[in-house]
């Protein structure tokens, strides 16, 4: 399992590192262009500017939200709904994990000061399905976490390669403002600025 | 983008390592301190030579090591109200010679356990354990018309 992990992550990283020496990244200007390297085909990574930094934080601690700003809505729901489904199975799965260790301390208590055989047997009993309880929320855990991180990762590899800005339909209320009226310094105001 | 690579690793680190194994299930110690007296049977029920009826039980032990005593227990007409009839019984065939007055018939239930010594785990003390019961055996009694 280890194994696998190793590997994800070293995918993952070679994937985004080989992104980075193929465009340059951001500088000072809050529209940058993209100097292809190479002349590979795919992937193409998008056009950074002000809009997709911003939206590239709000993914990295609330998958799909990203997508959702730059206006993949359905696409971004459904990675966000997926996400926090996981995350919330893994953290009550952990939860009922920390109260079966809990209950097996208590349990090994009684079941050592236990002065009867039929006492010592029913607690026994109690002790063996506390802790296959145990294994199968831990499981649930592992499995919810691994989840968790793979939606999260597909989310940042969606966000850098496969998600375009639709425009300016945002969270905020821009949307029933004259598009003359949205000036730079009012996107700039409803945005957020992340020095990366 | 290093923002994103300690990210990914805190998730993978956190799936991996991050949080505690269950521990591995403990080894029972109950089922080796005293064995379950085997071939518990009335053998007779009859009468004195006053006139007192008598049940006749017997039953034997494999492993007698941590074994201090008996406790034998009786139930009259119905097999889940026992009380204890004789404790402190090191031989392994008992005679039930106080049975309560009836009038024309009676069913007795009877059971025995093995006390013992178990050593407390945490404490290295010796101290007294209950062993399991051997199967309860039933007789009914008749007076003779």
């Amino acid at each position: 399992m280890k194994i696998v992990q190793l590997v994800f992550i070293l995918l993952l990283m070679a994937q985004i590192g080989a992104s980075q020496t193929r465009y340059t990244s951001l500088e000072n200007s809050p529209t940058l262009t993209i100097k292809e390297m190479s002349s590979d085909p795919v992937p193409i990574m998008p056009e950074w500017n002000v809009r997709k930094i911003t939206g590239l934080a709000y993914s990295t601690f609330v998958p799909g939200s990203g997508q959702f700003y730059l206006g993949h809505k359905l696409k971004g729901s459904l990675i966000t709904v997926g996400f926090l489904a996981s995350f919330v199975t893994a953290i009550v799965s952990h939860n009922n994990f920390i109260s079966n260790r809990e209950r097996l301390d208590n349990l090994k208590y009684e079941y050592y000061s236990a002065d009867r055989y039929a006492l010592a047997e029913e607690l026994w009993k109690q002790i063996k399905e506390v802790h296959d309880e145990q294994k199968v929320n831990e499981r649930k855990r592992t499995i919810s976490s691994f989840i968790s991180a793979g939606i999260w990762a597909l989310n940042i590899i969606d966000y850098l390669f496969f998600t375009d800005d639709l425009g300016v339909a945002d969270f905020s209320n821009t949307l029933k403002i004259n598009d003359n009226l949205i000036s730079t310094d009012l996107q700039t105001i409803f945005s957020i600025r992340v020095p990366l | 983008m290093n923002i994103f690579f300690a990210i990914s690793l805190v998730f993978f680190l956190f799936c991996s390592n991050g949080c505690e194994k269950s521990e591995e299930l403990i080894s029972p110690y109950h089922y080796s301190i005293l064995p379950k007296p085997s071939g518990f049977k009335i053998i007779k029920a009859d009468t004195t030579t006053t006139g007192k009826w008598r049940v006749t039980m017997s039953w034997t032990i494999s492993d007698t090591s941590n074994l201090k005593h008996f406790e034998v227990f009786r139930s009259i007409k119905y097999s889940d109200i026992f009380k204890i009839i004789q404790s402190n019984y090191t031989s392994y065939t008992f005679i039930d010679s106080s049975l309560p007055s009836f009038t024309d018939s009676v069913k007795l239930f009877y059971k025995v356990f093995p006390i013992g010594q178990k050593t407390d785990i945490r404490t290295g003390a010796k101290v007294t354990f209950t062993g399991p019961e051997a199967d309860i055996d039933s007789i009914t009694i008749k007076k003779p018309k």
